[in-house]
Order: structure tokens, then sequence, then C-alpha cells
């Protein structure tokens, strides 16, 4: 078996990437399920966005 | 975009509330909005001056929608531009925050309330005291028993007090919106929902939080004591966060409110 500990630079590499990739998608989730409309009423909509604190 | 952002198609096109985080976010609103109607969007009202929800004002007002903002907004946008834009660069990306200007209302209203009538729907701008950040306001469509709170309601997740908050102001926001009886409460984080649940996610904190800091205030309790008194409030634990603010809230509330005494 190789050594796991071959694959912490890759990790370390890839969460460089993590955080701005997360935060242009919605932060939580992908911008585009924040971005479906929710009714209101029949003329009120809204976009639940994320509850994540940043 | 991490905030709750909105629209209201009305007779004469379409009303957003709050322009999103950046001038790409901006145009992803409206892309939804089409989804739901082919009427183009005239006005875009600001109801806060935190990034996400006025980055993209530049986007609209490219489209050739009107910027409606309070004067009191707009000057705290300007002021916390810079720090705002930098803070997106460094959180979002240069992609993410491509084309992104910082813009406010060409024409901010100088008043503390302001209403306009779009195609058969009211709205109304309300600013009752400085709340997440100065110049919040209320925005309250009678008509469709709605209120966009913005960061004077919180559901699911706790606040966060920042030193440029003000908690008091808070309290008195939610008061207003508890005599505007409302059907539905859009708040700035979380899902819309009835006053019932606002008061009980957020009023209920809110004074209690400004309430006992005050009453340690005046018993002359020191920081440490405070915190150390109001370090666990078993009613709140559900709400996300809850371990990460409510003790730097119970903190940063004393420093707001001593500094006003």
């Amino acid at each position: 078996m190789k050594n796991p500990h071959q694959w912490i630079p890759v990790f370390l590499l890839l969460s460089l990437f993590a955080p701005p990739m997360m935060a242009a998608t919605g932060v939580d989730r992908p911008i585009e399920e924040i971005l479906e409309p929710i009714a209101l009423t029949d003329r009120v909509y809204y976009f639940y966005g994320s509850t994540e604190s940043r | 975009m991490n905030n709750n952002t909105g629209f209201v198609v009305t007779d004469d096109g379409v009303v957003v509330v709050g322009s999103g985080s950046s001038y790409r976010v901006a145009e992803m609103i409206a892309d939804a909005v089409a989804t739901v109607t082919d009427a183009p969007i005239t006005h875009v009202i600001n109801i806060g001056s935190q990034d996400h929800r006025w980055l993209g004002n530049g986007w609209f007002l490219e489209q050739g929608a009107e910027i409606v903002a309070l004067e009191r907004t707009a000057r705290t946008q300007e002021e916390f531009a810079e720090s705002h834009m930098n803070r997106s660069l460094r959180v979002l990306g240069e992609d993410a925050m491509a084309g992104t200007e910082p813009t406010v209302a060409p024409e901010p209203i100088e008043a503390d309330s302001h209403s306009l009538e779009v195609g058969g729907v009211e709205f109304d701008m309300m600013y009752v005291a400085d709340a997440h950040f100065p110049g919040d306001i209320l925005l309250h469509l009678p008509g469709e028993e709605v209120v966009f709170a913005g960061d004077v309601v919180y559901v699911e997740r706790i606040f966060g007090i920042h030193s440029w908050s003000d908690p008091a102001g808070k309290v008195k926001n939610f008061q207003r919106i508890e005599a505007l009886d409302p059907e539905i409460v859009v708040p700035g984080h979380g899902a819309a929902v009835d006053l019932e649940t606002a008061r009980r996610e957020a009023g209920e904190y809110l004074e209690r939080l400004v309430s006992e800091v005050r009453a340690g205030l005046e018993d002359w309790e020191t920081l440490d004591e405070t915190v150390e008194r109001l370090a666990d409030w078993p009613d709140f634990e559900h709400l996300l966060h809850y371990d990460q603010w409510h003790r730097r809230n119970v903190n940063q509330t004393y420093l707001i409110l001593e500094a006003r005494m």
C-alpha cells in the first residue's frame, strides 16, 4: 500500500482553490440553486440565499 | 451571494429588491427574473449597505433601471465601498468581481421615508434607526402584506453584531415591523416566514440581548462579567453559527451600548 501521506500536497493544492470556488458559486450552494425564484404572493418573489456566515 | 434578494412583478415592469454582490451576480438575478416574466426591470431598491445588497447596482443602471435608495443608505455604501470591494476581491476573486464598480443611486432620496408606486404596487421605504449597517431600511409592500426586513431579521441563523451595527436600532426596527403586522417577513438571511416566527428567531434574541447587556451596564458589570453571565442561551442554540457569534454579540453589544451611555 502506498503511503497515504503522498496525497497531502495534492489536498493542500486543492484547498487553495476551494474557498473562491465555493464563494463564487453562492458560498454553500450553487448560485443557480439560490437564484430559483420562490413566489410569496402573485407578484412578490424572493431568492433564498445562503445561511453561511462569512 | 449569500443574502436574500427579491423582486416584484408590477403592471409596468419589475422592481428588484437588492442588486446582489457583483456585476456578474446582478446579470444572473436578471436572468432568474426572466424565467418568471418578460417584463423589463425598471427599478432596483437598495435596502442596505452590505456588499451583497448593492454591488450589482452598476449592471442594473447600465440596463436602464432606476436605482432607488435613501441618502442615508447611499452614504454608507460610499463609506464602505472600498473595504467591501477589497474584501470581495479577496474572498470571491477577481473573476467573480469582474466588471463590478461600486455604484450608488445617482439621485438618492434625502428623507427618512419614501413611497413609490410602480404598476399598481406601493413600495414604502422607511428608515427607523441604524441596524446591521447605518442607513439600513425596511421595505413594506402594504398591498401585498410583505416586509423585506433586510438584516433586521435573520431566520435559521444567528445575527452577527459588528462594531458599526446598532443593536438597539435593530430592536426599534423589529418593533416597527411588528407594528406593520405583515403576513410575510423576508429576512436578510433564511427563509421567508410569518411574523411570529420572525419574533421567535430574531426579535426575541435582539430584545433580550439589548436589555440584558443594558442591565449589566447599569449594574456596573465589567465586560467579562456580562459576557460570562450571558454566555449560554439554550433557547437560541438551534440557530446556525450560535457558537461562533453569540458571545461575540454580547461582547460587541456591551461595547456599543457602553460607548453611548
